[in-house]
Formats: structure tokens, sequence, C-alpha cells
């Protein structure tokens, strides 16, 4: 999603602000200048200044450019599916990973993707397994990666 | 010498020479497939690195983006698609040879003079390398605060369109290597309480997300278009390339001088390189007129330069530790990891180390000669490949290699922030590479930010009284008052157009 350079700057403003907010709650050194917040302060700094430039600048170009732009891939069900796939099938593996095992997750993943990719459907569950298994002897067994069982702790090679 | 015979001894090793051809191997494949770039060939071999003695894994990652950026041209040539950004700078020029019927001779060039500008930049670094290490030896924090702050600023000045913009992804990168506990205060910052974040944000993970996750993304997003091979059978490869070798001796001597130098400059990488040949050579060109419709000049020089440019990147990332641009700021995050801390100090305490790497550069370059041209041969099955299943395999590869690194389920989550953030930052034309940097760089420049500031006991002119941060510290200022002086210079000028 394209937004205007103007919302582009406003937001990094708004970033900028949070960050020196935040930096507020840093230890001072007794007697000296130099504390840990010192070094993201100037960060923040240079965010907002950057911000405001961005703002300005955009509000130049108002006329010839969209606040947002929607784009293309939106009105497509199978893109947006494809988009929604790979970050829900990331967030389900960061949040659950060691409960559902890696044997779980990464077929799921590769199946539902390759559903969406529009692999023939009969390969599917054979590439989906197959591949999982191949990368599981890899790192588990090849490079010692304590990759987890999960579910299938019982089943454990 | 000892140390050379010992070089010699670590890279001649059936398990190093087995790593170095099925890295070749796989860089090739990862450069002649469009939309995989050398970038995300480095990121994902990296959690495999991660379980390899320093030097095959330093080995690894040399020989597969050397071999990356080479293949890039076959897709340019074939399909006017640039495999990666490196060849994108004359994949018009490519594909017109091609059409006219000279697909051998552009893809013969791109590999003769890929090998050539390789090896060029490869002498250039065993050559500068240890005297400029010579040098830096005797550096303070001055310099080291002046170099880093001028890599970075060469970073968003030469190599981003939008100096804004590459300003702020710039920023982006130092606030994230603010996070944890690793500062002078030692104070746990940005951690928010998470366990996980009090180390910092582990690098490994995020590059995964810039620059492979995000990939998968774009791929998802878009439609695919069938490829259509402009030519499939193939003679000669290497007939001609000598005539051109005698013909364009100059061109290829100018890009790889180019190249090495623009590659050494931090930020600025074999991308840059490419587009700033292909533009000397023309202006320098006897037939000018002749570009853009088929003529192998540009490509010779160009495609000499991008190689020559990645040898050149790991002038500053060794000596200094400040990465010359995306590529090695993922290697130098491996020579931490390998405990081959970079800096002045590689060159004394594991010299045998870095003249095994040095050996490496040599032995990709050769090698690409065989190994390219079976590429450029078996390109047709190549891109049968299927990307619809490939993509899948690809991020179930990031997945293993975010967990692999710490063993823990939150790296998976770091690289999936970072995927889509660089999703959202390239929409909107904020340059990515700018971001990673700063991630590396961040800590480096803070210590000796502070450093300084506590040895300067708050005289400001101290950070220019050493000559050379004076220098640096002068220089970088320059660049920075360079967007003003260019605008009252521009409004100086009378309008001619």
């Amino acid at each position: 999603m394209k937004i205007h350079d103007s919302l582009n700057g406003v937001l990094l403003l708004i970033f900028a602000l949070a960050v020196y907010w935040h930096t507020r709650g840093f230890p001072v050194m007794p007697g000296d200048q130099i504390g840990p917040a010192l070094f993201p302060r100037i960060i923040a700094v240079g965010l907002a200044v950057c911000g405001i430039a961005l703002v300005l600048g955009g509000i130049r170009r108002r006329a010839t450019e969209a606040w947002v732009e929607v784009p293309d891939w939106i009105r497509s069900p199978r893109l947006v599916a494809g988009f929604a796939i790979v970050v829900a099938g990331l967030l389900v593996s960061y949040l659950f990973f060691e409960q559902l095992g890696f044997l779980v997750c990464a077929p799921l993943l590769l199946a539902a993707l390759m559903w969406v990719f529009q692999v023939r459907p009969w390969k599917i569950p054979l590439l989906a397994i197959g591949i999982s298994l191949l990368i599981h002897g890899i790192f588990y067994k090849g490079l010692g990666v304590p990759l987890p069982w999960g579910l299938l702790a019982s089943w454990a090679w | 010498m000892e140390h050379v015979a010992q070089a010699f001894a670590l890279i001649f090793d059936p398990y190093v020479l087995a790593v170095i051809g099925a890295s070749a191997l796989y860089g090739l494949f990862v450069g002649a497939i469009p939309g995989l770039t050398a970038t995300m060939a480095t990121a994902l071999l990296v959690p495999v690195t991660f379980f390899m003695p320093p030097v095959p894994a330093v080995a690894a990652i040399v020989t597969a983006t050397a071999m990356a950026i080479f293949s890039g041209d076959i897709p340019g040539a074939l399909l006017r698609i640039p495999g990666t950004p490196a060849s994108a700078a004359y994949c018009d020029e490519a594909y017109a040879m091609t059409r006219k019927g000279q697909a051998e001779l552009v893809l013969g060039a791109g590999l003769v003079f890929s090998v050539i500008g390789g090896i060029f930049g490869t002498i250039v670094l065993v050559t500068a390398a240890p005297s400029l290490a010579d040098v830096a030896l005797r550096f303070s924090s001055f310099e080291y605060f002046w170099l880093v702050l001028l890599g970075l600023t060469c970073a968003i000045f030469i190599a981003s369109d939008n100096v804004l913009k590459g300003l702020a992804s710039l920023l982006i990168g130092l606030l994230i290597a603010t996070v944890g506990m690793e500062n002078p205060a030692a104070f746990p910052r940005f951690t928010f309480d998470v366990a996980d974040l009090m180390g910092g944000v582990t690098l490994i993970p995020m590059m995964v997300g810039l620059f492979a996750v995000s990939e998968v993304l774009r791929y998802a997003t878009s439609v695919e278009r069938p490829l259509h091979l402009a030519q499939e059978k193939f003679g000669s490869i290497f007939a001609g390339q000598w005539q051109l070798v005698k013909k364009y001796p100059l061109q290829a001597l100018r890009g790889s001088g180019l190249g090495t130098l623009i590659g050494a400059l931090p930020g600025a990488g074999a991308d840059i390189a490419a587009w700033m040949s292909y533009a000397v050579s023309k202006k320098f060109s006897k037939e000018p007129q002749k570009f853009g419709t088929g003529h192998v000049e540009g490509v010779v020089e160009s495609g000499a330069a991008n190689n020559s440019a990645l040898s050149g990147a790991w002038i500053p990332a060794l000596v200094f530790g400040i990465p010359g641009d995306s590529i090695t700021a993922i290697a130098i995050g491996v020579l931490y990891m390998k405990n081959m801390n970079p800096g002045p100090t590689i060159f004394l305490n594991n010299p045998e180390n870095i003249y095994a790497v040095f050996i490496v550069f040599f032995l990709a370059n050769l090698l690409m000669l065989p190994l390219g041209l079976l590429a450029i041969r078996s390109y047709k099955q190549v891109l049968r490949v299927p990307r619809a299943v490939l993509m899948p395999v690809i991020l179930v590869f990031c997945m293993v290699g975010a967990f692999a690194i710490n063993n823990t389920q939150f790296d998976i989550g770091v690289m999936l922030a970072f995927g889509v953030l660089a999703f959202f930052l390239e929409v909107n034309r904020f340059p990515v590479a700018p971001v990673i940097l700063g991630a590396v760089l961040g800590r480096m420049l803070e210590e000796n930010f502070t450093t300084s500031l506590l040895n300067a006991e708050g005289q400001w002119t101290t950070f220019f009284s050493r000559p050379i941060a004076g220098t640096l510290g002068v220089l970088t200022i320059l660049v920075w008052l360079s967007p003003i002086v260019m605008t009252f210079w521009r409004r100086r000028k009378p309008v001619t157009a």
C-alpha cells in the first residue's frame, strides 16, 4: 500500500516523538551529559527532521499524488490470500513453533502456499511432506538444529 | 609465507572444496532466477554457514555472491528481466543483442568480463587491504567515528535517489541497533521487558526478513507472467571473446577500476557500480550512438564493474568492519559469529584465515568460467523449476534459518516483522539497504561517538585535531553540504533547456 509522502512524514514524526518520549525513562549519569539516552535522542531528532521535510515536500505535490494508493493486488482474492498466508503462517510459527513442531508447521505452510500459488492439487501433499522431511533431515540430522517435534514428540526419530 | 602455506592447506581440503562447489551452483541458480537477488542468496546461506568453521563459511558467501552477480546477466539477455539488480543497468542492451542474434556474444562477454572484473577487484583487495590495515592500526575512536559516519553518509547520498528517504531508512537501522543492553551504560533500551530483546535484535533473522521474506511477499502479491526465452540453444559461447578483450581493453580496465572503487565505498555496491560504469562507457565511447541498440561495449564495461565491486566491497569490510554494500553487511555478521572480528587486527591475529579468503576470491572467479558456461547451457532447465513451489520452499528455509541462530521461535517473529517492514518500505520507495547498514554499524558508531565525546572533554575541535580524523570529518561535512551547494549552483546557472 503506497501512501502519500506527507502521510509517511507524519508517521515518521509520530514515531520520532514516541522514541524521544520513551528515552525520558533512561537513567542519567551523574555529572555527565552522555547517558544511554543521548544517542537514541539524536536519532529521534533526525527522524523528526526527516518527517517534517517529507510533510513539507509532499504538500507541494499533494495535487498530483493520491493520499492512499490502493495496490492492484488488493482486488485479486488470490493475491490477498497469498499475502495473508505468508504473514499468518509465520505468525503462527512465531507463537506456536515449539508446541506444534516443525513437521506440523512446515507441511501446512508449504501446502497452503502451493495451493494459493496454483500448484496442481494432486502434487501438493507429496511435495509439502517430501520437502518438509528433506529440510528436516538437512537441518535436524545434518546440522544438528534442535527443530521442535511439538505434537509429533511421541514419534520423534 | 608460512601463513600463505597454511591458507592453501585450509582451502584445498575436500570439505572446503565441496562447500565452494556447492555454493557456486547455488549462487548461479539463485542469480539466474528472476526475482531472487544475490543479497537474498547471501541471507539464505547464512543460517547454513552458521554450522561451518570460519573459512568454509566465508568461502561459501564469497563464491555464491560472485556467481549470482554473473548469472543475473543470463535472464537479462534472454528474458529482458535482470536476474539481480546488478544486471539491470545493461539488461536492455543485452536483450537487444540477443534479438540481433548475438546471444552467444553477449552471454560470453558477461561471463568473461565478470571474471576479469572479479580478478581485478581481488588483486586490489589483496594488495590494498593489508597496507590499509597498517594505517588503521593507529586509528583512535575519532577516526573510526568519522569513518563510520562518512560511510553511512555515502550510503544515503550515493546509493539512494531520494536522500531524505535514505536518511530515514538509515536512522531506523541505527535505532534498531540501540535495542538491548549492549551499550556503554549497559542499560536495557527499547526492550519493553522482553527477555529475547536484552541482547538486541538478532541480525540474521532481521536480514533474512529484510531480503528474503520481503521477496516472497512480493511474489505472492504479483501475477506471475509466463517467461519466454528469446533463444534456447547456443553455439560457442567463447567465440569472439578474445577479439572483444583486444578491442576493449581500456573499457574492461576502466569498468573494473571504477567498480572496485564504488564497491569499496561503503553503501554503494555492484548495482550502482554497473549503472555508473554503463554511463561512463557511453560518455567516453567512440560510438555512443550505438548504445541501446545492442552494442557490446557497455556490457563489457559494466559487466566487469559489477563483479569487481563485489571484491572491492570487502576492502572496508575486512579492514575497518564497515560494509561496502548489503552483501558484505551480512558477511560481517558472519565474521563476528565466527569470532573472526573484522578490523585491522584480523591481519595480525588470523592472517592464515584472511589469506584463505583471498585464495577463495581467485578460485571462485576462475571457477566461474566452466560453471558459468554450464549455467548458460542449462538455463532452459533452470527455468523449469516452478517458482510456485520454489517460493514456499524458500519461506520454510527462512523459518528454519531464523530459528536456528538462537534456537528460539521469537526470532521467527523478528524475521516476519522485518519482512513486512521491508515490503512496505519498498512500496513507499524507501531504500532497504541503509536499514541494514545502520543496524550493523549502529553500535560501532555509538561506541566511538561516546568514547570520542568523553576524550574530547567538551572540546568539539578535538574531533578534527588529528590529521586523518580531521580530513575524514571535513569530507563528511562536505558531502552533507553538497545538496545545498548543488541547489545554489542550479539557481545561478541560466536555464538552457
